[in-house]
């Protein structure tokens, strides 16, 4: 099992505030790198408005948010490539997303990118609109609760996505 | 949290956080308390660790024990001082991340219905937060929130964005 270091240590940079950027944080420890002997499996990675992203490699991380009745939620994996580099995999998924979702894949040289990728990854634009802007016979009145249920939607997708990735983040560190 | 092998008397902790990194640190327990009420969707849990480094690590646990999956939402924040650690905690809204369905009847709701579920969806929002006070309250005394912003929140509840400690006269002086 290699060691995974994805936690904030204390101490070095006292005191940590709630906002303080993760820009001004120091790369913490990462994963070893080179080829890795056994294990490796062939992934080809669906990418929205891009070619598939396929690489021999293993799955670091998978954390996924589904739960029953939810309109969308997230699946975040993180790989190790063959080659020594990472891949980063953002799936949204649901009801409201069809057949489609949409798939954000990134490859990175070092975790610590890839890892960022997942912490700036804005949920908001993962949440498509379903007012019927060109029906003529919505009143006023619809068109203010259509935009009132998107805003909710657009909220609970960001906290979602805060919620499965403080989960990905914390399962992924093994000692 | 996890545990694993540390200086003496102490563990190592992961303490997670809504949206962010972990944060990691040895640590030992000072304190725990919970509010579990058998009528509310959230269980909350506060610990307090102490850190092997100095200082002191507070962090808060939101439990959705009814919805699928056990939703979690959880904050952490590391400080010297009990100040930064109570303004953190009185100033943190439990309500903040939340989803509606916490609050709301599994959907579809029939229409004649809706007004009645709104209306018990708000009471057990501001339940919600009068026993997020409550536990703060009695397990760490009253917070003497700073001046000007009871003015701000007649109400008492807490910020949507609970903000960065502030700073002292001292520290706008130096950034002045």
């Amino acid at each position: 099992m290699n060691v995974i270091n994805v936690y904030e240590p204390i101490g070095a940079y006292e005191p940590y505030g709630v906002y303080e950027p993760m820009s001004a944080r120091e790369p913490g420890p990462a994963a070893p790198r080179g080829p890795r002997a056994g294990g490796a499996t062939a992934f080809t990675l669906r990418r929205s408005g891009a070619r598939p992203l396929s690489f021999t490699g293993r799955r670091l991380a998978h954390h996924s948010g589904e739960r029953s009745g939810a309109a969308q939620w997230h699946e975040l994996s993180l790989y190790a490539t063959d080659e020594g580099g990472y891949v980063a995999e953002i799936r949204v998924q649901g009801a409201t997303q069809g057949e489609a979702g949409q798939f954000h894949v990134a490859a990175f040289e070092e975790m610590e990118a890839a890892l960022r990728f997942f912490e700036t990854h804005d949920a908001r634009h993962d949440v498509a609109s379903d007012i019927p802007i060109d029906d003529a016979a919505l009143s006023p009145a619809e068109l203010m609760v259509h935009a009132a249920t998107l805003k909710v939607r657009v909220a609970e997708a960001v906290s979602g996505y805060r919620a499965v990735l403080s989960a990905f983040l914390t399962a992924m560190h093994r000692p | 949290m996890t545990g694993m092998e540390g200086a003496p008397g102490f563990d190592f902790v992961l303490a997670p956080r809504q949206g962010r990194r972990p944060l990691g640190f040895q640590g030992r327990l000072l304190a725990r308390v919970e509010a579990a009420p058998p009528d509310l969707p959230l269980r909350s849990t506060v610990t307090l660790h102490e850190a092997a480094p100095g200082g002191f690590v507070c962090a808060i646990r939101h439990r959705l024990p009814d919805l699928p999956g056990a939703e979690e939402r959880c904050y952490a924040l590391a400080a010297a001082d009990a100040a930064t650690l109570l303004h953190f905690l009185h100033t943190h809204d439990p309500l903040r991340d939340l989803p509606a369905s916490a609050l709301l009847p599994p959907a579809p709701l029939p229409p004649a219905l809706l007004p009645a579920a709104l209306a018990e969806a708000a009471m057990l929002g501001a339940r919600l937060r009068a026993v997020w006070r409550a536990l703060l309250a009695t397990s760490f005394g009253p917070w003497p929130a700073p001046s000007g912003r009871a003015a701000n929140d007649p109400a008492g509840r807490a910020p949507r964005h609970p903000g960065p400690p502030e700073e002292s006269e001292h520290e706008r002086d130096q950034r002045v």
